[in-house]
């Protein structure tokens, strides 16, 4: 009896404890997109994302929800987040097929750019914040688990699996925790997993493209990344699900700059081998009407496109899938 | 394994399920086994070290006791002096061998001779001062025949290894440890809670303050050109405090841990920076430490029996034993010889300072007499401890040459800065936190000093308020703690000991 009671007391003590411990990760995680896009992702209803789209930045600035919701009825959802790997974006989805089951998967290009700031890269260490959002993100199960493993050393293990390790230290973070107070107590419904720039690109910053010089480097897809784009496609194929890649325009000024064809090429390559559609907007620039003002404003990086661009090129790759 | 590692919070309570669930005869190889683990995770090899010591000293306790019992004393001093010699032989030369080479050549060219010595370039093994004293201990009870010898290997070898104290003590003494052992300890959840109780106070102390403490005396002392005297003694002073609860916490996760199993440990520290002088500073540091050599060292050598000067040289030669135990360095020999010498002047002024305080009519039952004391004996410590936290002696008599030359008074009170030490030590926030906890550290010692049982305490209270206090702690573990992956896990600062 004595014993039964001691014991009782402490399962209720353990379970406020964890409660309490991931109020606190609520409350002092960094207030980041991709944390707060799978909070709102999982309080969505079961079975109601038709389109469910993954990538880096750029997918999150070019495909707005509304637009294909007005062009085709259908309900998307965006999980992408900042330098988002095709490593990520695969234990992503993986984990979405859980709460959700969409009939087309968009997994825009730049996901398989060469990023060497992962698991696999030697030069850096084994942490990186935007892998580490994506994880945390991520509900406590076995694709989290297998996510950890495959991106993770193990003696990183722990920490990836307790991200109050790393975001304890926000204590004195006032701004943080009183942007996750609001999120978690009303900005969660107003939450979009699109996030569009509301800069567009000045005139300044069209003659800084127009003048950049030219950059012969050759673009590397990774091994790492080309085994799981592979997979990727073996597991849309197991659960029946359309997948298309599709590349989102850069400012043609910039392209200019880059060694496209060579990246184009592989890409087509790649999706021609796992027999899936790859649209490229940067050959229809003319088609989808773009011109610099539809870009943000920023200098010689991968710039993204603003709201004007992102509803340009959502009508233009969602008439692209419904036409095909 | 660190005590604050994640690896220890999935170790311990495995070994713990596992303690409690496996038969009784099994228990002893059981807490064998995740020892034995324990220190292997740090370095696999010198798990040998550590079970050839272990199984030196037990050998060794049986051939003393046997010798015994055929009254062969001889044998039985041959016995223990070759123990002494391969225990004390094996610590010399993992720990000591660099420092009395280095020492040699620096000497002799003084003198104008170089000579060229062979470099041995060992890792000193985590806790060996800890268990070779521990062992020696032991073989000196069973030579004094103050406990019969341990015939069965395995619960020696536990013995000398058990996990919770293994690598930075308390040094348990075989009367105290050896029958636990042969005991059997049931699974009791008031003594469970009241051991985690104790580990999360061990913890507080470690992460929220020492840790915390560690950045700023760190970078102070890493760049002292770039501070002045007042912030070096002032890093000084909290260093007195990063050392206390560095080492006082990992004791009472060690104690906690091993009151979980059921196992009792020595207390070692007792609310030090409460005394009133440097003795009693002495009988409540590091008590499992003062106490062996007070027992294998101090009254053997005659103790305070054979008159003062006789005395003095035992005192002295104990505290520059002491200041080599911690480490082998001249900054160690001065830190042990400075605190042996306080107590000699102390004991040399004391009927002095009597009369002179009867003359000037000062009174010694009062609160403000003790608060004297007390921060005269916190100032010559914390003194010494200057000694032992520098690099080398060198650079200690350089710091504190360059204090002296460089007081700083005004950047030390500049309001736009914490006691004008960079911010990228410690923000305002983080200074009022460290505050806080050592407010509430001095509380706590205060309670401890006038024998207030917290846990009973805190037993009396209702659920609601214990519960406060238990998420109130673990929280400030948690979220003040300084630790994670950006955090350069700094170990206990007695494992290099």
């Amino acid at each position: 009896m004595y014993r039964r009671k001691y014991h009782v007391k402490f399962v209720l003590f353990s379970a406020l404890l964890f409660a309490a411990l991931q109020a606190a990760v609520l409350l002092l995680y960094p207030s980041n997109a991709i944390f707060r896009t799978w909070k709102c992702f999982y309080s969505l209803e079961k079975d109601k994302i038709d389109i469910l789209i993954v990538g880096n930045s750029h997918a999150y600035a070019s495909f707005d929800p509304n637009v294909i919701r007005e062009m085709t009825g259908k309900d998307s959802y965006i999980l992408s987040s900042n330098s988002q790997t095709v490593v990520q974006a695969y234990f992503n989805v993986k984990e979405a097929l859980h709460y959700q089951h969409p009939d087309i998967l968009l997994l825009e290009a730049f996901a398989l750019d060469e990023n060497d700031n992962f698991r696999y890269g030697t030069a850096t260490p084994d942490r990186d914040w935007k892998k580490e959002s994506n994880i945390d993100g991520m509900r406590f199960g076995l694709t989290k688990l297998e996510a950890i493993a495959a991106q993770y050393f193990p003696e990183n293990w722990s920490y990836a699996l307790l991200p109050i390790t790393r975001c304890h230290s926000n204590w004195a973070d006032i701004e943080t925790i009183g942007s996750n107070l609001f999120f978690y107590t009303g900005g969660i419904r107003q939450y979009s997993s699109f996030h569009p720039s509301e800069t567009k690109m000045t005139e300044e910053t069209k003659s800084l493209y127009d003048t950049a010089g030219y950059n012969p480097g050759e673009k590397v897809i990774s091994d790492v990344n080309l085994l799981y784009f592979h997979k990727l496609a073996q597991l849309c194929r197991e659960e029946q699900i359309t997948l298309f890649l599709v590349m989102a325009p850069m400012y043609d000024g910039y392209i200019r700059s880059i060694n496209y064809e060579d990246w184009k090429g592989k890409l087509e390559d790649l999706a021609e081998g796992e027999n899936i559609s790859y649209i490229d907007c940067n050959v229809s620039y003319d088609e989808i009407g773009l011109i610099s003002r539809d870009f943000e404003d920023a200098y010689l990086s991968f710039q993204h496109l603003n709201k004007d661009g992102a509803d340009k090129v959502t009508r233009f790759v969602f008439s692209k899938i419904y036409e095909d | 394994m660190l005590f604050n590692s994640t690896g220890f919070l999935i170790f311990f309570p495995l070994v713990v399920l596992g303690y409690f669930w496996i038969p009784k005869k099994y228990k002893s190889l059981w807490l064998l086994g995740a020892s034995c683990y324990f220190y292997a995770s740090w370095n696999p090899v010198y798990l040998l070290l550590l079970l050839s010591t272990a199984f030196v000293s037990w050998a060794g306790g049986i051939l003393i006791g046997g010798a015994e019992r055929k009254q062969n004393r001889f044998g039985k001093k041959c016995v223990l002096a070759g123990c002494i010699l391969w225990n004390l032989g094996v610590l010399f030369f993992f720990k000591y061998i660099a420092f009395l080479t280095g020492s040699l050549v620096e000497g002799l060219r003084l003198f104008g001779i170089s000579v060229r010595l062979p470099v041995y370039d060992v890792i000193l093994p985590v806790g060996i001062s800890f268990y070779t004293f521990q062992a020696l201990g032991y073989l000196f009870d069973v030579f004094r025949k103050e406990i019969s010898e341990e015939r069965n290997f395995l619960r020696y070898a536990l013995f000398l290894s058990f996990f919770p104290q293994l690598v930075a003590g308390p040094i348990e003494r075989s009367k105290n440890l050896m029958h636990q052992i042969r005991e059997e300890h049931s699974y009791d959840p008031k003594r469970v809670k009241s051991g985690l109780l104790l580990m999360g106070w061990g913890y507080f102390q470690k992460l929220v303050i020492a840790d915390r403490i560690a950045i700023l005396v760190t970078e102070v002392y890493e760049h002292y050109t770039e501070y002045s005297g007042l912030q070096i003694g002032f890093a000084t002073v909290l260093f007195a405090f990063q050392i206390y609860c560095d080492f006082g916490g990992y004791s009472d996760i060690a104690v906690g841990a091993a009151r979980v199993l059921g196992f009792s440990l020595t207390k070692n520290f007792n609310s030090p920076y409460y005394a009133v002088s440097v003795s009693e500073f002495w009988r409540n540091w590091h008590i499992s430490l003062t106490s062996w050599f007070r027992d294998y060292i101090y009254i053997p050598l005659g103790g305070n029996r054979r008159g003062k000067w006789k005395k003095y040289r035992n005192l002295l030669f104990t505290f520059l034993l002491s200041g080599l135990w911690h480490g082998a360095g001249w900054n160690y020999v001065v830190w042990g010889m400075l605190n042996g010498l306080y107590q000699v002047t102390g004991d040399l002024t004391g009927s002095f300072r009597l009369w002179l305080g009867k003359r000037l009519r000062i009174r010694r039952d009062c609160f403000s007499y003790r608060l004297l004391q007390r921060g005269l004996t916190f100032g010559f410590i914390d003194f010494a401890w200057l000694f032992f936290r520098a690099d080398s002696l060198t650079a200690a008599l350089r710091m504190l040459a360059y204090g002296v030359a460089n007081p700083g008074l005004y950047t030390f009170f500049d309001p736009n800065s914490v006691f004008g030490i960079r911010a990228v030590a410690l923000t305002e926030k983080e200074f009022l936190v460290l505050l806080m906890s050592l407010i509430l550290l001095m509380l706590v010692d205060g309670w401890k000093r006038k024998k207030k049982d917290i846990r009973e305490m805190l037993d009396r209270q209702n659920i609601w308020f214990r519960w406060l206090v238990y998420y109130g702690l673990i929280f400030s573990i948690v979220l003040l703690g300084v630790y994670g992956p950006e955090y350069n896990a700094s170990t206990f600062l007695y494992f290099q000991f």
